[in-house]
């Protein structure tokens, strides 16, 4: 079997690099064109990174029991918060007659 | 609902994932708030928040679990609105950048037009726009609130 010359080497490494440059991108452009689009929290290129932990529409909202913020005023008329003692149960807001849906904005002051 | 702080005087670099560092006597740099170690201290600090921003929403304080916080993926700041049969209608992008109260409040206006139920016919609103918002409680309850 006769050896491949050098520029013949170099010629078939060539094509190999130039056949990847064309084709990836019309392989991802045809992946792209099954109809699917991209989720609100699907990260677009360049964008953001992935959610790992987005909830999706549909799910059943995890459930919590937390205690309400309530502020009251002490004898000079400062502001004083102290937890209630009875507490809120995400599940028992749902389900009921006449419920309304829960917008819960997560935060902190910084 | 007051979680951790996102940007605290006292932030340590792995521990709170977030640049904060002393604030001085510059208001403009953010409230001097440390990250609070115990519940009490989360309640000052909610408190304070709650004045300061004169947020009329009843407020609900997480436990130092951060046991909400972590089933909602919600630090540092996030929305999720549920529907009426317990069920997620829209869970937006982590903050800053994906915090998007617009987005909250088209899908509570639609599952209002749909009897408060979640269905897939609900469109999801897109990402959020880019930064050059006010800060997260405010803009959320300006926004939300009517």
């Amino acid at each position: 079997m006769r050896r491949a010359t050098f520029s013949q080497t170099l010629a078939l490494l060539g094509a190999l690099a130039l056949g990847t440059v064309l084709l990836v991108p019309a392989a991802l452009a045809a992946a792209r064109s099954d109809g699917s689009a991209p989720g609100p929290n699907t990260p677009q290129q360049g964008t953001r990174r992935p959610d790992s932990k987005a909830l999706q529409p549909g799910q059943t909202a995890p459930n919590f029991e937390l205690p309400r913020l309530i502020i009251e005023k002490d004898k000079d008329g400062n502001a004083v918060g102290k937890v209630s003692q009875e507490r809120v149960r995400l599940s028992a807001l749902s389900g009921l007659a006449g419920a309304k849906p829960v917008c819960l904005i997560f935060t902190s002051y910084t | 609902m007051y979680i951790r702080e996102a940007h605290p005087t006292d932030a340590q670099p792995g521990r709170d994932g977030a640049p904060g560092g002393p604030r001085g006597a510059n208001p403009a740099r953010g409230p001097d708030i440390k990250q609070p170690k115990t519940l009490d201290e989360r309640v000052v600090a909610a408190t304070k928040c709650i004045q300061d921003l004169k947020l009329t929403l009843p407020v609900l304080v997480d436990d130092m679990e951060g046991s909400a916080e972590k089933a909602y993926g919600a630090w540092p700041d996030r929305i999720a609105v549920i529907d009426t049969a317990g069920k997620i209608a829209y869970h937006c992008g982590p903050g800053p950048r994906g915090f998007n109260p617009a987005g909250a409040e088209q899908v509570l206006k639609a599952l209002l037009a749909n009897s408060g139920k979640w269905s897939p016919s609900i469109p999801q609103p897109p990402e959020a726009p880019p930064p050059g918002r006010p800060g997260p409680a405010e803009n959320a309850e300006k926004k939300i609130v009517k």
